[in-house]
């Protein structure tokens, strides 16, 4: 792939992961039915920061590749291209490595380290959660089979701290998964992820699961733990209000490739590129009429097909402004003209935005 | 109860005092604790409510659909006809033909192995068993069309997994209208829908209602959605109706606790963490073996006071009707 395309954007300060033209080809498994050696290209030429201390929100649809993106990240897919790089700084149980450390690299002990440093947290807790195994087997596992670590050494004090972070009595680490409900479990997660006092948490999709009045109890709960541990998030979700309301800088996915990136509220306040402009104009917002959406009638064109090895921009086959050359040549991520000075940079991948 | 122009309208299906139980392990669960609501004819009723609320519940009894397992009593009356009371026979005749019903996942509404055109054979035989393959094939393209799939004529042929989910709701609405019903019940049709997709399909079964005159109930968790589509909001909880009216109401001034709380607990478009932190209802949603005995709400209310958990408040039947001792308090 060109490497000329998306290149990873210059920031201040170091980030503390740095994605450089990520890629996942998925191969598709000869069948009965199905032809041989074709690619499910989940993730194409992918390069973005995220830097210490902030909520990275990637928002897509589904099939857009932002759990193959974070799940490359920690590994439990291995991506096919490019270099996902972990700035540990002094804080880190791998500080002892030479900066930046490429995560496809190295040993498994290191992997397992760098897995107790960036937790991923999942969608449906409860099946994510052991049944049989008690909360407190559930938080300590990860102690058990990682490197030794001071937490590994006093795993019931620390246990008991977790509970009390995430709002759970220390009483309940005798309970099983079965006996809590749904906002629980979720906080369960959230303190198996926090056991081993992480630096970074990716949370995918981690309130779709959940009821509307509990999934503000997580997100403040995930709002207060950030302050209190200092930690940087990958806030991965579908809706669009939450993951606006959630994050610092959103990048938004489409077709495995960034459309776009910006702060938050630059996003909220007017995205660029046509797919963003599509994805927001589609939030249901209380207030809004459907009158002033008739655009969004129309069928669609053609969307995205992941099995067809990506030529032009992804969204061509649906964009209302897509002209012969979207189909042939891959628009580059580039600093928009709009971006202000000294704000994290606005990037967007369209031939037509400046 | 709702504003002239709908009230003005007859009334084609009528609710009262529905009740639905189930027989668990656990012991009697109730589902559903006396619900009323009327639809009229043309209109847009949704119901919201979170998981549990007895919504679904709700609308699988007006059709029928719930089984053995379940005690249904009340009253459905359909244009006027008693559906508690109705014969298995009775209701399959009205199934599809007066009320129709589409779900969740549009891809496990569909047999894989029937191509679509088969599906459509199969649902226009059901009422007519006479209907020849040319009328069969017209009528299909017409309904297909209606829905804006695109070469309705080919993709007739195609087989379910050859579509995308968004298509899939739409063929699946196509079906559902096949036989000319006069009532549509959609239940949560969009929530395995990608954003942008949710929109055009939100947005098709508008435009149906009004081109059809069709009278649609639309169930979600989604408040923002529901209120893009509803001309009348009924709001769930604990298997009970806790407040109902016009949607602009219901949304813009609600008088129910539960809505209002239910409303501020969805961050508001364009803020941020940074500047605010979200409104968070405490607590868990109620447990249907072991109802409360006064308001499903009130371990959760901000504003309970003793009379709340003594008994089930009554109906307030103002412009909106809300169910709270409360006469409607201002947060």
């Amino acid at each position: 792939m060109n490497p000329e395309l998306s290149k990873p954007i210059q920031h201040p300060s170091t980030p503390l992961l740095r994605l450089t033209h990520v890629s996942k080809a998925f191969k598709l498994e000869a069948g009965l039915f199905a032809t041989a050696g074709r690619y499910v290209w989940a993730v194409n030429d992918v390069s973005l920061d995220v830097y210490r201390g902030e909520t990275y929100g990637l928002v897509g649809e589904s099939g857009s590749g932002k759990t193959t993106l974070a799940r490359s990240i920690v590994q439990l897919v291995r991506h096919s291209g490019g270099a996902i790089n972990y700035y540990p700084g002094a804080r880190s149980r791998l500080s002892g490595i030479a900066e930046p450390w490429d995560i496809g690299t190295g040993s498994r002990q290191i992997l397992r380290a760098f897995r107790t440093d960036v937790k991923y947290i999942f969608q449906d807790p409860s099946s994510a959660l052991d049944p049989r195994m008690s909360v407190y087997e559930i938080l300590t596992a990860g102690a058990k089979y990682g490197l030794r670590t001071d937490a590994a050494s006093n795993a019931q004090a620390r246990a008991a701290e977790v509970m009390d972070a995430v709002g759970l009595r220390v009483a309940d680490l005798e309970r099983r998964p079965a006996e809590f409900s749904g906002g629980q479990r979720q906080r369960i997660s959230l303190a198996r992820a926090l056991f081993g006092k992480p630096a970074a948490l990716i949370c995918d999709e981690v309130v779709s699961a959940l009821d509307v009045s509990i999934q503000g109890q997580i997100l403040n709960l995930l709002v207060e733990l950030k302050r209190q541990y200092d930690l940087t998030i990958l806030f991965i979700a579908h809706d669009l209000t939450v993951v606006s309301y959630m994050a610092d800088r959103i990048g938004v996915l489409y077709g495995g490739s960034l459309m776009e990136e910006a702060p938050s509220d630059r996003l909220v306040a007017g995205p660029l590129h046509p797919y963003t402009q599509l994805l927001y104009n589609s939030v249901p917002r209380l207030g809004s009429h459907l009158a002033d959406r008739a655009e969004l009638t129309r069928a669609p064109g053609t969307p995205y097909n992941p099995t067809v090895m990506p030529s032009g921009c992804p969204f061509s086959g649906r964009c209302p402004i897509a002209q012969p050359v979207c189909l042939t040549e891959r628009p580059l991520l580039h600093v928009a003209a709009s971006s202000e000075p000294g704000l994290p940079t606005h990037r967007v991948a369209c031939h037509f935005v400046d | 109860m709702a504003d002239p122009k709908i009230t003005s309208s007859d009334e084609v299906l009528v609710v009262r005092d529905l009740c639905v139980d189930f027989t668990s392990l656990h012991g009697a669960l109730h589902a559903v604790r006396g619900v009323d609501f009327t639809l009229s004819r043309g209109e847009c009723l949704g119901i919201v409510g979170e998981s549990g609320s007895g919504k679904s519940v709700t609308v699988s009894a007006v059709l029928g659909l719930l089984g053995k397992g379940a005690t249904v009593s009340g009253t459905i009356l359909l244009d006027g006809e008693d559906l508690v009371a109705a014969s298995f026979e009775d209701l399959r005749g009205l199934r599809g033909k007066k009320i129709s019903m589409i779900f969740q996942e549009p891809s496990r509404s569909f047999d894989p192995i029937y191509s679509i055109g088969k599906t459509f054979a199969e649902t226009f035989r059901a009422k007519s068993p006479e209907l020849p393959d040319a009328e069969i094939r017209r009528r299909s393209v017409k309904l297909l069309t209606e829905v804006h799939i695109p070469r309705a004529e080919e993709r007739l042929h195609n087989f379910p997994h050859q579509f995308s989910g968004g298509m899939l709701q739409r063929i699946m609405i196509a079906l559902a209208l096949a036989n000319d019903p006069e009532v549509l019940i959609a239940d949560e049709p969009t929530t395995a829908l990608d954003v942008t997709i949710q929109a055009q399909i939100v947005s098709l079964l508008k435009e149906l209602q009004q081109h059809r005159r069709l009278s649609l109930i639309f169930i979600s968790h989604n408040l923002g959605l529901v209120g893009q589509i509803a001309d009348r909001i009924l709001v769930m909880y604990g298997g009970l109706v806790l407040e109902s009216g016009a949607s602009s109401r219901v949304l813009g001034e609600p008088r129910s606790p539960y809505s209002r709380a239910l409303l501020s607990a969805l961050p508001a478009w364009g803020t941020h963490y940074s500047s605010s932190g979200l409104y968070t209802i405490p607590g868990n949603v109620p447990d249907p073996t072991r109802p409360e005995p006064g308001c499903p709400f009130a371990p959760r209310c901000t504003y309970v006071l003793p009379a709340c958990t003594a008994a089930l408040p009554d109906m307030t039947m103002e412009e909106t009707s809300f169910r709270c001792v409360l006469p409607g308090v201002k947060v």
